[in-house]
């Protein structure tokens, strides 16, 4: 019985300089619907959800809001009309209290005066009906990600929207505050509000939505019920062609006598990670798989010296090496992928042969630099290699998609030819063709010899590439298990219980 | 054993990294600087002709501090402070012989509309202000060095006669307490934070950020008018250097009441009453010792230096707008 | 043909463009109410070119060295308020050192007390040293540049007059008349030694990574670290660059007048460099650098003073009209304004098309 439609777009079309970004797309929310909108990175997904809260001016088209004709000019006259949205980067000030970022803009008055009370005391009780229940007074910078997440999305909902978008909400949440956060999105439905949701992860779309929409190049490809269509067809109807190499991936061939490459003995600091020990092989591909915050990320850190460890030895190919700095690390020859590609991978305002370029030249120091022509070869060789879309190698890297992005920040390591190679959440916030892309290239470095370690949230890919899976919980290594005998299950039985 | 002396340690040096222990070192400071001060004057620095000397030095920069104190908050930064109060110095000296009230007005709109230039550029052009602002400077103290290089312009008897702690006590306090409320108890203070610790982030909150960052320039100009008022009646006549190096002292003031540089939700309102008083107490002991200026120059530096050592934000790093 | 059109829609987006532009209408200006204004005349008894042009690029000399170094800090994303007191601080040096006992060598004349290498080599490496405090300041304690600046520029002057014991020598060793009044290949001497500079710190940037460290450095510190530059190092060196070009323009302004002034050696000299660098095209937020654009920035806030004194306007309004044209200029180059003028000229190839 699907209610009435509460939002109908017609025709939207949206021009940058040089590009249609949307051309002629109709979309429809319904009343009580939660709606997925998918397509891959640069399908006209974001620009269509601007276009609905009036940061991108539509060049021609209509929306139409309960049968009235809307032109928002803003986020902020869209929430009045009740449009509401929570962007992808956490859009919050971290340094003000979670009370005052949900009410920021909007501070209830009384005797013209802001009413501290009654904001710390709705923004409780907001929290709570999300089952959260946090001193809102703190900063929230002082929370997790999740919580920052939620106080977003009660931001949003306090606003007495009828329209909530939600982008990408979900990237950085691990499976618990996922649930949580469906469960709220449930119950706001049931309350009659529209949903229109943005996620890259396929099973959470289907989890959870009722109808899907499917962008592919700034074109409509169709809007389905979530029965209608199954998980291969959906992906198909994505990218536009078979996206059989994804299932077609072969783990690394590791011989048991291949030698250590990267033997890590009792590292740790005090504080952040206590002791672990790895051990890789030349070609070996291990997953580090965990929960958010269970130490992966740290761990990597640790052997490529961004943090320092207290105590413990590396050895490189047999030779035991003090790594203290990033640099002491390249110089090993490890070589690593940050988990924040915009925060700490890529250089947007500098060309992609810059980019690229940078971790080979920094090896060699600033006085031994190399041409123009040196550069120029290496960043189109990797361009080629890796298929990074592009015109030429002097476009801004920052201007590029996600996807190509990691690809750039790839090949700055693949250039510098390291013995090992870390990989901290490469795939994530990419798209379905662009994650398989990765993959393939990851698994051919294990092939000619790279040893790799590859961090990631998706226990299906981990498990996909992986030889050995280290499994880590609380700062610590709890298991290790063989990646081609294990299943997910197993994985989240030993997270779970903190043991094999 | 030892872990629990970590643990110790790690609580303490958890503690002096808390906001709480950085928001109390401005006010540790200024009793430190103070108390050095009364010792090595013998506490000639708290006799009460001293006292009134040294306050009648804290009223204008304070005025003027509050209001770039809405600027700083938004994480940019204002340098016309000294050539706007050199010209509206000059409307006011000019004015005060039709009609006092007149040259109050004329004062703060004279400063409000160098603000408004400032918040124009800044806002619809997209400049730093930064940038803006060193050009503003150019162009005012031009224009007050073509008024006051022949001879200084003198401010009628009238306003002169004004001078008195009273009243120029009762406008600082005045100004502070309505800037107090503003920033405290409405949207203003609030939206003003926001956009120094996001601009975008304020924007999509629907925070009208354009909106803001032109009022608080305006705001600053204004106060730096009203400033200039209290400024002519304590010297009576406008030469050339008036408000010589103002901007520098100000933000040197501002830094050493503790407001980070990039703004944003860590800004405390006692910052301006703190710094604006450590820098003049500073500055008064320091004559008072007889130094000779050069000496006193050195002094200040390795004051602001060792204070900005401990106080400062390190993980504030960004650029200032 | 396209190719050609779109690159000039891209050269007009180019706030170098703008900055060639604007210094070309002002010397054409100069030119239609003067039109001996270009005119260069030798000097046989000097051995010297006079006319305003070169007076322009002379009397640059002092800006465009310091916002060499300028050039690099804004592009770290940080800014150098402390020049204008190194500048100072120079000139007190090399004049103490050419006087050391006033009391004993009352007259100044054709002398030098201490070697004159010292003269030269002492300045610059305290203004070095000065410059690497800086740096020190920012890249391992973690201060905003334009705080950790502030402190010098607050004492440096200080330091200046306690050398000099605030007392202001004149000099009149001929060997160091030189550096600011002297000439070499029918130039002045402060040209070639502005020329030496601005090679050798386009050589230093360009010919070797380091430039492309600072830009990355300047866009993002933390994916450069993890990139396994060194990037404390990087900001030490553009820092200590920095404070010995400053130095080396203290020298100059000190020989031009033969003295040392603490007060008003290098006044507004950070404001200026900033400036020039600004219209030069090098954006405040750290990033790409223009070495070229920062040379014509300097020019331009030269022209316009010459202009002032060239055609008498009153001289105290001097500051308020290089202020306009200044901000006629970057708001010229401004986002805004550049979009508006890229619009506009899309619309024209749109418009040409059908």
């Amino acid at each position: 019985m699907p209610g009435k439609n509460i939002l109908e777009m017609r025709g939207i079309t949206i021009e940058f300089p040089g590009v249609k970004a949307l051309d002629g797309v109709d979309f429809s929310l319904r009343e009580g619907e939660i709606h997925s909108l998918l397509g891959e990175n640069g399908a006209g997904k974001s620009t269509l959800i601007k276009c609905i809260n009036g940061v991108n001016r539509k060049d021609s088209g209509v929306i139409l809001l309960d049968g009235k004709e809307i032109n928002p000019s803003g986020p902020y006259d869209a929430m009045q009309l009740g449009i509401s949205t929570v962007f992808q980067e956490v859009n919050l000030c971290p340094n003000l209290s979670v009370a005052e970022n949900i009410f920021v803009g909007r501070q209830p008055m009384k005797h013209n005066q802001i009413d501290w009370k009654e904001i710390n005391r709705r923004a409780e009780e907001l929290m709570s009906r999300f089952h959260l229940d946090i001193d809102v007074t703190r900063p929230l910078s002082y929370y997790s990600t999740a919580i920052q997440q939620m106080t977003a999305i009660a931001r949003a909902v306090d606003v007495q929207a009828k329209i909530l978008i939600l982008d990408e909400p979900t990237s950085s949440l691990d499976e618990n505050e996922v649930q949580l956060l469906f469960s709220v999105m449930r119950e706001l439905k049931a309350s009659g509000m529209g949903i229109i949701f943005i996620t890259h992860f396929l099973d959470q779309i289907y989890a959870v939505s009722d109808r899907m929409t499917i962008l592919r190049n700034g074109h409509l490809v169709g809007t389905y019920d979530i029965n209608e269509l199954g998980k291969v067809e959906l992906v198909t109807k994505m990218v536009g062609k078979d996206m059989d190499v994804i299932f077609s991936l072969k783990r690394a061939e590791v011989s048991p006598d291949a030698p250590i490459m990267l033997k890590a003995e009792h590292i740790g600091d005090s504080s952040r990670i206590d002791d672990i020990s790895i051990t890789l092989k030349k070609g070996e591909l291990i997953g580090f798989a965990g929960l958010l915050g269970s130490g992966r990320t740290e761990t990597a850190e640790m052997l490529f010296g961004a943090s320092r460890a207290v105590h413990g030895e590396i050895f490189v190919d047999g030779q035991n090496v003090s790594i203290k700095t990033p640099f002491d690390a390249i110089k090993s020859e490890i070589a690593f992928c940050p988990e924040d590609r915009k925060r700490d991978g890529i250089i947007g305002d500098l060309s992609i042969r810059e980019n690229i370029m940078l971790a080979v030249q920094s090896r060699k120091g600033f006085m031994h630099p190399m041409t123009r022509q040196e550069q120029t070869e290496l960043a189109d060789k990797y361009i080629k290699l890796l298929g990074i879309a592009t015109p030429d190698c002097e476009k801004k890297a920052g201007e590029l998609s996600g996807g190509n992005q990691q690809k750039v920040i790839l090949a700055r390591w693949m250039a510098a030819s390291p013995k090992v190679l870390i990989l901290d959440e490469p795939t994530r916030g990419i798209d379905i063709g662009a994650k398989a892309e990765i993959q393939r290239l990851m698994l051919e470095m294990c092939g000619e010899g790279v040893s790799v370690i590859f961090i990631s949230s998706e226990l299906d890919e981990i498990i996909r590439c992986s030889n050995r899976i280290i499994i880590m919980r609380d700062r610590a290594k709890v298991a290790e298990v063989d990646g081609e005998s294990c299943t997910q299950q197993d994985i989240l039985r030993i997270i779970a219980e903190g043991a094999a | 054993m030892a872990r629990n002396d970590d643990m110790n340690q790690s609580k303490l040096s958890a503690f002096l990294e808390s906001d709480t222990f950085k928001g109390l070192l401005p006010f540790i400071g200024l009793v430190v600087i103070l108390g050095a001060m009364y010792y090595l004057t013998d506490g000639r620095i708290m006799q009460p002709k001293r006292l009134r000397l040294l306050l009648s030095q804290v009223y204008y920069p304070m005025i003027v501090a509050t209001g770039v104190f809405f600027v700083m908050t938004l994480g940019s930064i204002d340098f016309t402070e000294g050539s706007t109060l050199g010209v509206a110095s000059i409307v006011v000296s000019v004015l005060s012989f039709y009609n006092i009230p007149l040259a109050i007005i004329g004062g703060i709109l004279t400063g409000a509309a160098i603000g408004a230039v400032n918040g124009f550029f800044h806002v619809k052009f997209r400049l730093q202000s930064f940038i803006v602002t060193i050009c503003t400077m150019y162009l005012f103290r031009g224009v007050c060095a073509y008024f006051t290089t022949e001879t200084a312009i003198p401010a009628s008897a009238a306003i002169k006669a004004l001078d008195s702690d009273n009243l120029k006590i009762g406008i600082t306090v005045a100004v502070l307490i309505v800037a107090f409320f503003l920033f405290k108890f409405t949207r203003i203070g609030n939206d003003v934070k926001a956009v120094g610790s996001g601009e975008t982030a304020a924007k999509f909150s629907g925070v009208r950020t354009d909106k803001v960052k032109f009022l608080a320039f305006v705001a600053a100009g204004a106060l730096t008018g009203l400033a200039a008022f209290v400024n002519v009646i304590k010297v009576g006549s406008i030469t050339s250097t008036a408000g010589n190096q103002l901007e520098t002292q100000i933000l040197i003031s501002l830094v050493l009441g503790g407001l980070p540089i990039t703004g944003g939700a860590k800004v405390r309102f006692s910052n301006i009453v703190v710094g604006t008083l450590m820098y003049t107490v500073l500055n008064n002991g320091l004559v008072m010792l007889g130094f000779e200026s050069a000496t006193q120059q050195l002094i200040k530096g390795v004051v602001f230096l060792i204070f900005v050592a401990l106080t400062i934000d390190r993980k504030a790093l960004k650029v200032i707008k | 043909m396209a190719g050609k059109k779109f690159d000039l829609s891209g050269l007009m987006q180019s706030k170098v463009t703008w900055a060639v532009i604007a210094e070309a209408l002002i010397l054409l200006v100069c030119f239609i109410i003067r039109p001996d204004f270009f005119s260069i005349s030798y000097q046989p008894s000097t051995g010297m070119l006079y006319g305003s042009l070169i007076d322009i690029v002379n009397r640059s000399a002092e800006i465009t060295i310091i916002s060499m170094g300028m050039t690099l800090v804004i592009a770290l994303g940080g800014t150098d308020l402390s020049v204008g007191a190194l500048v100072a601080v120079a000139g007190a040096i090399a004049l103490k050192f050419l006087r050391w006992d006033v009391l004993t060598y009352t007259t100044p004349g054709d002398y030098t007390v201490y070697p004159y290498i010292l003269v030269i080599a002492v300045p610059l490496v305290v203004c070095a040293l000065m410059g690497l405090f800086n740096g020190f300041l920012v890249a391992k304690g973690g201060i905003q540049p334009i705080i950790a600046t502030l402190i010098l520029m607050v004492c440096g002057r200080g330091v200046a007059q306690i050398l000099t014991d605030g007392k202001q020598f004149t000099t009149g060793y001929s060997p160091f008349r030189v550096i600011g009044q002297g000439s070499f290949l029918c130039l002045p001497m402060p040209i070639i030694i502005t020329i030496i500079v601005v090679v050798a710190v386009a050589l230093f940037t360009r010919k070797t990574a380091f430039g492309a460290f600072v830009e990355s450095v300047g866009v993002n510190p933390s994916a450069s670290r993890l990139s396994g530059i060194k990037a404390g190092n990087v900001i030490l060196l553009v820092f200590m660059i920095t404070g010995l070009l400053s130095g080396i323009a203290g020298l100059i302004y000190s020989s031009r007048i033969m003295s040392n002034d603490s007060n008003n050696a290098g006044l507004n000299f950070e404001m200026d460099a900033i400036l020039a660098v600004v219209i030069g095209g090098t954006n405040m937020a750290g990033g790409r650098f223009s070495l070229a654009g920062t040379v014509i920035g300097s020019l331009i806030i030269r022209t316009i003073v010459t202009f002032v004194y060239y055609f008498g306007i009153v001289a105290e309004a001097t500051m308020a009209f290089k202020a306009l044209i200044i901000a006629v200029v970057i708001v010229l180059q401004s986002e805004p304004v550049r979009k508006y003028f890229a619009k506009r000229a899309a619309m024209r190839r749109a418009g040409a098309k059908s």
